[in-house]
């Protein structure tokens, strides 16, 4: 076959050729002893180019998708705790945990988190619902003006921490999933005793524990554990019963813990702290510092 | 004026075939089109990798040979997943619940059987080792890369003229291959 012909017969698979070049084409053909097999055999390999072209492509996403599998399993976990999944690749992941531990344990994980992100979720909202509560109130309120010394040396004292704290926390709260962990063990406690007299000591600490949970609820973890901290330090299990005292320090020591996790403050006496509470059973969070302990790596 | 300033952007660097382009394209949209199927379908993780990447060479046919262009209507992805919705339907004989309003995408013609056609590939591919270099990489920049002949004359430093007819020769000897 001449060239000519070749390149007309390449012209045509591609369909470029106009209809009387296709029948001349046909006739130029006829007119060859093995024009007919000759041209097929030349139609195969024109396909065959095209399959092996696009082989070639598919083979290039293959080369890729391999690179790409090393979240999988972290991705399939999410959607599951999402409950996204059709219902069939449901099954299949809760399938797969009961035969494999550490995929069972990345979904247990996950879900813990997942969970806590949305506990997180709902205390912002809750939060900014406040502030809206806040901006609806009547102009008519009374501004009180902080009522002693030592409140003005609470407040002085957090802020103070809390400066020196906000750096970090603006860093850390991006790179660790504190605050979703932290907001999976915390739970809310009652508020509002704080009926007393505003100089009576036991009353600004109230007032302050107030705080510190409500700063916790609003996502401020700098300053929540800021005055946790400065709640324990001042703590004095003489000014209370013994039922409450240890209701109190159980508490903030509890809390502290969890407001420091939120704000990324987990240095190594964070851990030895989480540790102490683990191991004392009389401690009123043992349980839940154990297994926090094992969520964040036990060490 | 168009509402995918940034699809409408890369679609015109995907156009250009750079390899790399492609590749960050898959990467950027694996997740959302694994979720997508996982979520829609009782596919399982390996198949839709599968039909990920099926979808993945259909885009690449389009759109590196024109038949996606700026403005776009929809986003990338968006096109992407009715190609997958497309070969889905095609593949299997249960139909999925689709819950969206993303349109089915045309599959260019031949396209779905040149990508199935897997055999026919790797038969190709041992006639091409069985040709010299020179006519082998000619014929694969030809018919593989889409060179045009105005750069294989180029790189080749001879006439367009003279690219053409070695490329028929190859061509021919590749012929003799399949009779033998």
């Amino acid at each position: 076959m001449t060239h000519e012909l070749l390149q007309q017969l390449e012209a045509a698979h591609r369909g470029e050729l106009a209809e009387n070049d296709r029948a001349e084409l046909d006739a130029a053909l006829r007119a060859l002893p093995e024009g007919g097999a000759d041209a097929a055999a030349y139609q195969q390999l024109w396909a065959a180019f095209d399959a092996l072209r696009w082989a070639q492509v598919r083979d290039s996403f293959a080369a890729t998708e391999q690179q790409l599998r090393t979240h999988d399993d972290q991705e399939l976990a999410i959607w599951y705790a999402e409950g996204q999944l059709h219902p069939d690749n449901h099954r299949a992941v809760a399938q797969r945990m009961a035969t494999d531990a550490d995929f069972s344990d990345l979904v247990h994980r996950q879900t813990k988190l997942t969970d806590g992100f949305a506990a997180l979720q709902a205390a912002e909202i809750k939060a900014k619902m406040k502030t809206w509560d806040a901006a609806a109130a009547p102009t008519t309120a009374v501004v009180r003006p902080l009522a002693s010394r030592t409140r003005r040396w609470w407040v002085v004292a957090a802020t103070m921490l809390l400066l020196v704290l906000a750096g970090s926390y603006l860093y850390q709260s991006t790179q660790n999933n504190g605050p979703a962990l932290a907001a999976q063990y915390y739970k809310q406690v009652a508020t509002g005793n704080t009926l007393g007299n505003e100089a009576d000591t036991r009353t600004v600490w109230l007032q302050s524990f107030d705080e510190a949970h409500g700063y916790f609820q609003q996502g401020d973890y700098p300053a929540a554990a800021a005055v946790f901290t400065l709640l324990t330090n001042t703590f004095d299990p003489d000014d209370w019963s013994p039922d409450d005292a240890k209701y109190y320090a159980d508490n903030i020591a509890w809390n502290t813990l969890l407001a420091q996790l939120a704000a990324g403050q987990t240095d190594e006496s964070w851990h030895q702290r989480l540790s102490q509470i683990a191991g004392d059973t009389t401690h009123s969070y043992q349980k839940s510092a154990a297994q926090l302990r094992d969520d964040v790596g036990g060490k | 004026m168009s509402n995918y300033k940034n699809d409408d952007s890369r679609l015109q660097l995907l156009a250009k075939g750079d390899e790399r382009d492609w590749q960050l394209f898959y990467e950027d949209l694996r997740s959302p089109f694994r979720l997508y199927f996982l979520k829609h379908t009782s596919l399982n993780d390996e198949a839709v990798a599968e039909l990920y990447q099926d979808s993945m060479v259909v885009m690449h046919r389009k759109i590196t040979g024109g038949g996606l262009l700026p403005p776009l209507s929809a986003t990338l992805q968006t096109y992407l997943l009715g190609v997958g919705k497309m070969l889905h339907r095609k593949q299997q004989s249960t139909p999925a619940k689709w819950d969206d309003d993303i349109p089915d995408q045309p599959i260019p013609p031949g396209i779905e059987r040149a990508i199935a056609d897997r055999e026919l590939a790797g038969w190709l591919r041992q006639l091409l080792n069985q040709l010299d270099a020179k006519c082998r990489d000619l014929l694969e920049k030809v018919y593989l890369r889409e060179f045009a002949m105005e750069a294989l004359a180029e790189e080749l430093d001879i006439s367009a003229g003279a690219v053409r007819k070695r490329k028929f020769d190859c061509l021919q000897r590749l012929r003799s291959k399949v009779q033998a």
